[in-house]
């Protein structure tokens, strides 16, 4: 929560620190002299310097190559002004619609080491706002479906200025726990900084400053993903099995193999922290046996991983996915990650449209998987590839329902 | 969303009603009942997602529609008890019915401390004058706007801290604290704003004034610019004036404002 009264206190605060770009103004909670600001006061000048040298770091990375953004709208000082008290972080604009940042005055990290960490890992995040505002200002109407975009983005160069920072581990509770979560889920929007990360990885800042720069204004992040990638001759959504798309193919599974050396999407401290994403079920299969899931479902851009551990007497395994309506309308897409023993990934393979039932309102998705010697164990990634609807009278692609089984040979 | 239940035995004036309140009320669910028990039934249902809003007329068919229609003081009760935070809008044609005119005076104004809108079908008729129908969507649109920003407010700001610090120590400012969650709040800020702007020239002016409490509003032309932060210029001309204004405009809690 915001304190009411956050103007009157902003307004009183009696000292200002300059940069090149930003200018703060804070109190101190122990003034030599005169009357202490209490709660909105600062221990010491460490924090204000911690938060002058993050903004300034931000603002270097998003004006020089390879970013380049264009600058922030700032008052006739040219500066962006930054407020310290005792509020979460925000960043907001004044009249003149020029974009302004709170910063906390205090933190509750137990440590100062912490405190400083969490201090300059906000302040880029909050700084980063600055630099989106321009495009699209946080109280158009036309915003509001990018707010995730903006957040992720945001998390994203929390990682890349404060390189080594491991605050944005805060957000990746949920990323971990719960991979059904929709991407572009509003209740969830900080872990989008993983796919913005995914994203930079693969395809370079370029990529995504042209999705936030150069997609129309009614243009929704999804549309403009999907309408950027096809100018690079690639596929953003797709449940097709012989198309690797980005979301599906891509996104859904690379994450899931962060100790993967050769996976863009590597992150071994993320792994260390916190292990694998979570896995729906785990099965072990040996010969001549059969593993089932009753039924499962997944939302709109999300996904959920299977894992089958094999016996050594299994040389091969058909796994079958019904879904609901013909296989080639389905938005549900199923690949199967082969891993060997060294845990990497041998090869991927989709499970392909097989058949539908005679009245069409169920198809089968189906592959029959060869199992050498030196396979440890298969994952399963089924990943929603459908889209939140964006007119009126269409549907979410939620709750597309499944059901997995799989024979041993 | 918006939810609407219109307790009206005429079919002609719950269409006209509801075809007005959709044309002129974004995201709104429009219910209807031309009974008592139909009305008691659309009530006990959505407990769980009350309606915002229940426009009811007096005189109803207890059972079916075209039966002998008596006053009802059992569906605004039943409203009352069910769903204290909505907006009730008492239609009649029976003007001056000592029962209707008992039932707001003594259930509304006395019994539980609020007032009705009461609105009477005959307005129709009055040339010159706005509708019924005119009126209920303006009141409809000022008390469910109102009620909308109200909620984002206080599921952002400390409104409830404000008004006890205020309250008891009248140091409007010092001592209101936050409840701080780390995360930022850029969006909800954002959503706040863009919500205020668009609803603006409908909001009462209670409402209007605990907005302008917490954030600057500038109105240019036809366009509402609601912003947390004041421009410098801005700043040194309120620090100008900072002391009259303290003393011309007492500080009250939305609490205060609102009778609560």
């Amino acid at each position: 929560m915001i304190s009411p009264d956050v103007w009157d206190v902003i307004s009183t605060l009696p000292n200002q620190i300059q940069s090149e770009h930003f200018i703060i103004h804070f109190g101190d909670r122990n003034p030599p002299r005169g009357r202490g600001l209490g709660v909105n006061g600062v221990r010491d000048r460490v924090l204000i310097l911690t938060y002058l040298k993050a903004l300034e770091g931000l603002y270097r990375a998003m004006t020089a190559p390879p970013w380049n953004w264009p600058l922030p709208l700032t008052d006739e000082s040219k500066k962006t002004r930054v407020y310290v008290c005792d509020e979460d972080p925000a960043t907001n604009y004044d009249e003149n619609n020029i974009p302004c940042v709170l910063l906390p005055s205090r933190s509750d990290e137990p440590t100062s080491h912490g405190e400083l960490l969490r201090a300059a890992a906000e302040a880029v995040h909050e700084a980063t706002h600055v630099f989106t505002f321009t495009h699209r200002p946080h109280q158009e109407t036309s915003s509001k479906p990018w707010i995730w975009f903006d957040e992720g983005l945001a998390v994203l160069m929390e990682t890349m200025v404060s390189a080594g920072n491991p605050d944005y581990f805060r957000f990746l509770q949920n990323w971990i726990d719960m991979p059904e979560c929709s991407l572009d889920d509003p209740d969830e929007r900080y872990q989008a900084g993983i796919f913005l990360n995914y994203l930079h990885q693969r395809l370079g800042p370029e990529f995504i400053k042209q999705v936030w720069t150069q997609s129309d204004l009614g243009e929704g992040p999804i549309e403009a993903l999907e309408r950027f990638s096809a100018l690079r001759n690639l596929t953003f959504l797709s449940a097709n099995p012989t198309v690797q798309d980005l979301f599906g193919s891509g996104y859904c599974v690379d994450p899931f193999f962060m100790w993967d050396h050769r996976s863009v999407a590597m992150a071994p401290d993320i792994f260390f922290r916190f292990g694998e994403r979570a896995i729906s079920q785990s099965f072990f299969l040996a010969s001549n046996t059969k593993s089932e899931v009753n039924e499962d479902m997944l939302d709109h851009l999300s996904c959920r991983y299977y894992r089958f551990n094999l016996a050594s007497d299994v040389s091969s395994v058909k796994i079958d996915m019904l879904v609901e309506g013909p296989c080639e309308e389905t938005k549900l897409k199923a690949e199967v990650a082969i891993v060997d023993l060294e845990r990497q990934r041998e090869r991927i393979v989709a499970l392909k449209r097989a058949q539908n039932s005679p009245d069409g309102t169920a198809g089968l998705l189906s592959e029959n998987i060869t199992v050498s010697n030196g396979i440890h164990h298969l994952v399963l990634v089924v990943s929603n590839c459908g889209k939140k609807a964006r007119g009126d009278g269409e549907m979410h692609d939620d709750g597309k329902s499944f059901h997995i089984s799989a024979v041993a040979q | 969303m918006y939810k609407i239940l219109i307790v009206e035995d005429d079919t002609l004036t719950v269409s006209t009603l509801k075809k007005r309140i959709i044309n002129n009320i974004p995201q709104v669910q429009v219910d209807t009942a031309q009974t008592v028990l139909a009305a008691h039934t659309c009530l006990q249902e959505s407990v769980n997602d009350p309606y915002h809003a229940i426009i009811i007329d007096f005189k109803l068919p207890y059972e079916n529609v075209g039966d002998h229609d008596e006053v009802d003081e059992s569906v605004c009760g039943l409203a009352m008890r069910l769903m204290p935070n909505a907006l009730i809008i008492h239609i009649t044609a029976w003007k001056d019915d000592p029962h209707i005119v008992r039932h707001l005076e003594e259930v509304h104004e006395v019994q539980f401390g609020n007032k009705a809108i009461r609105l009477w079908k005959l307005d129709v008729d009055d040339p010159g004058t706005p509708t019924v129908s005119d009126k209920i969507i303006s009141t409809l649109r000022a008390e469910l706007y109102g009620q909308r920003v109200m909620d984002q407010l206080r599921s952002l700001f400390n409104l409830e801290g404000r008004a006890r610090f205020s309250s008891s120590s009248g140091n409007r400012g010092r001592f209101v604290r936050s409840v701080r969650t780390g995360h930022s709040r850029t969006h909800e800020l954002g959503s706040v704003t863009r919500e205020i702007a668009a609803c603006w020239p409908h909001l009462n002016q209670d409402v209007k004034h605990q907005v302008r409490m917490i954030f600057s509003v500038r109105e240019i032309e036809n366009k509402v610019i609601v912003s947390l932060f004041r421009s410098p210029q801005a700043q040194r001309s309120a620090a100008s004036t900072e002391h009259i204004s303290e003393t011309s405009s007492p500080d009250k809690s939305f609490g205060e404002l609102r009778g609560e």
